[in-house]
């Protein structure tokens, strides 16, 4: 794969985390390319670093050494503020725990990266609405986290995350919280998603989302110890 | 968008916002308060001696602040040299003495007498700035020294003395200079009759006082040298009273020549320590205000770690939040501003009215006034300090490791 096709690329990076103890390697050497519209799984062990990965995808924190290549940005050669200005614009996240700002509305929580991206307002509404449609739930805007179920929150959560058209979507477990049957509505939503052309970077532990995933990286260690293709 | 969330935030925790808010206002209240203490004598001071409306005052050596046995004799002569010095618009003498009075009918009648004491300001009513006339009316301009042609000398009294003596306008007293010891009324008595009743601006509170053209007082008192116990001068436009003060010094050296301005700043002085009083408990009400909100920011801000670490993932940059959490410290100290000048409008008032029913002060100084610099001063303090203490909460805030705590979150 060429690195200018890639949406995010891994170039060497290594991330260790400093402890009284002594640092604690959570990745070593990694290097890898996610190309546009590329659907890709992490999974291993809790602990192996897939997290780290997704953090260092996202620009949320930089490798200790090598690089990470986001849209043709190093990451770390970027101050705190474009590097903000790249998380709003070019990359959604979904989380385990939803993160649902709680004393917003459903609809205020897809339209809060909107509103930070100074969209103009007309746009940005039209835009949250159609949102919360594609996500099945035009009719629940009005309703604050609490009055959500746990899938629901997450496809409010998802909404979000698509707001500001992101190049990339990074999920962290995004079925984790969720039983099964409410995990396979999130599941097809992520997997229709990447049939409508969303780059999508998924951590999990469960085999079967990581099944419709394109392809699946093994890590163990902080290394990639196996990479297998569907 | 910040001020949104802000809002939104203060709105969720209703309970503790509206604690800090009360905590706020309590302190704002103070803080108001101390704003009015610190300049009110001073206001209320320069407030009376701008309504009386002279700029000097010429007494007789020793004399200060003010002394009926020291007298400087030829008042209205001396009154005349002084408005024709350069620089001077006009001049007056003013004499006060004590006299004492009794209702008419009190002397005809078989009961013991018992005569009042008042304090007596010889004024020309035309130009008098000393009273305002509350019920009744005020003395006729026209000739002094000897008694009217109905033979009954016009009179203004206070509310005190009116009261004592049972007198309303249009009523007859007697009175006289003299007690007379054997009977307790006034010794060969002449008659007033009371044109109106008038508010004193410098009485104290227990302070019975009348003013009569200074002619008639001058009679009643037996006094036929005019008397005057000191000139009231206005500078004309333009005029030094530094150049008349040394003009009169060396026509009257017997005499002290003060500037009100300059008495006014000597009295200033004098009540500096109502200014540290205030600037204290001030400073001790900003305290508390930066403490109430530092402490609530600081937890609430931990407290909401993840919903930054959130914000910060999803694209708000480091200043946004920061701004966040200071809108929401000004947001606090703003909703405690209303409620905490209403309390301390409210304390001051009461506080006001004990501290000016003390003996021996003049009825219209105020300790706690209203000026439009104490309420700015007190909402820019307010606004400032709280925002300020927002300070350390969001730095905090802005340094919060994302990815860290997203983890800690998860886990």
């Amino acid at each position: 794969m060429k690195g200018s096709e890639a949406v995010v690329e891994a170039r060497h990076a290594t991330k260790l985390y400093p402890m009284p103890a002594g640092d604690v390697r959570a990745l070593t050497d990694i290097s890898l390319a996610v190309a546009a519209g590329d659907y890709l799984a992490l999974m291993g062990p809790s602990g192996c670093g897939k997290s780290t990965l997704l953090n260092l995808f996202g620009a949320v924190d930089l490798p200790t050494s090598g690089s990470i290549v986001l849209e043709g940005e190093d990451t770390g050669a970027l101050g705190d503020g474009a590097r903000t200005a790249l998380r709003l614009t070019r990359v959604g996240f979904v989380f385990q725990r939803f993160f649902l700002l709680p004393m917003l509305s459903a609809y205020e929580n897809v339209l809060l990266p909107m509103l930070e991206a100074r969209m103009p307002r007309a746009e940005r509404e039209a835009r949250a609405h159609e949102l919360l449609d594609y996500v099945g739930l035009a009719n629940r805007g009005d309703h604050r986290p609490a009055q959500l179920s746990g899938g629901e929150m997450q496809r409010v959560a998802i909404a979000r995350a698509l707001a500001n058209r992101p190049r990339l979507l990074l999920a962290d477990e995004p079925t984790g919280e969720l039983d099964e049957a409410t995990g396979d509505v999130i599941a097809r939503l992520l997997a229709r998603l990447s049939a409508d052309g969303v780059t999508i970077v998924l951590v999990t532990h469960n085999p079967a989302l990581a099944a419709q995933a394109r392809r699946t990286l093994h890590l163990r260690d902080g290394r990639i110890v196996e990479e297998t293709y569907s | 968008m910040i001020a949104f969330l802000a809002r939104r935030n203060l709105v969720r925790q209703r309970a503790r916002t509206l604690l800090c808010v009360l905590g706020l206002a309590v302190s704002t209240a103070l803080l108001y308060d101390m704003a009015l203490l610190s300049s009110g004598l001073k206001a209320s001071l320069t407030r009376v001696l701008d309504a009386i409306g002279y700029d000097l005052r010429v007494l007789p050596s020793g004399g200060l602040p003010f002394s009926s046995d020291a007298v400087l004799p030829g008042g209205h002569a001396l009154a005349a040299e002084l408005a024709a010095l350069p620089g001077v618009a006009e001049a007056e003498p003013l004499w006060a003495t004590t006299l004492y009075l009794e209702p008419r009918a009190a002397a005809a009648a078989a009961a013991p007498r018992r005569a009042v004491s008042a304090f007596a300001l010889g004024l020309a009513p035309e130009r008098q700035t000393m009273y305002r006339i509350e019920r009744g009316a005020g003395i006729p301009p026209g000739a002094t020294g000897s008694p009217a042609a109905s033979g009954v000398t016009p009179v203004v009294l206070n509310a005190l003395a009116a009261q004592a003596l049972g007198a309303a306008p249009g009523d007859t007293l007697l009175v006289s200079a003299t007690l007379d010891a054997v009977s307790g009324g006034a010794l060969r008595p002449e008659r007033l009759r009371v044109a109106g009743i008038g508010e004193f601006r410098f009485d104290m509170r227990t302070q019975r006082s009348l003013s009569l053209r200074p002619g008639d007082l001058a009679r009643i008192a037996g006094r036929g040298d005019d008397p005057a116990s000191f000139l009231l001068g206005k500078l004309a436009p333009g005029g030094s009273a530094r150049t008349v003060a040394a003009r009169w010094a060396a026509l009257h050296p017997e005499t002290e020549f003060h500037e009100v301005s300059e008495m006014l700043a000597q009295v200033r002085g004098q009540l500096s320590y109502f200014q540290q009083f205030s600037l204290i408990l001030g400073t001790v009400s900003l305290l508390v205000t930066f403490l109430l909100v530092l402490t609530l920011q600081t937890l609430a801000v931990n407290e909401r770690q993840g919903e930054i670490a959130i914000l910060r993932a999803l694209g708000l940059r480091a200043p946004r939040v920061v701004g966040l959490v200071l809108i929401e410290g000004f947001a606090l100290a703003a909703l405690a501003l209303g409620p905490g000048i209403l309390l301390g409008a409210v304390a001051a008032r009461g506080l006001d009215a004990i501290l000016t029913s003390s003996p021996g002060l003049p009825v219209g100084l105020s300790f706690f006034v209203f000026t439009p610099g104490a309420l700015v001063r007190t909402v820019g303090l307010v606004l400032v300090t709280a925002t300020l203490a927002g300070a350390y909460p969001a730095w905090l805030a802005a340094r919060t490791n994302v990815a860290l705590t997203l983890h800690r979150e998860v886990t």
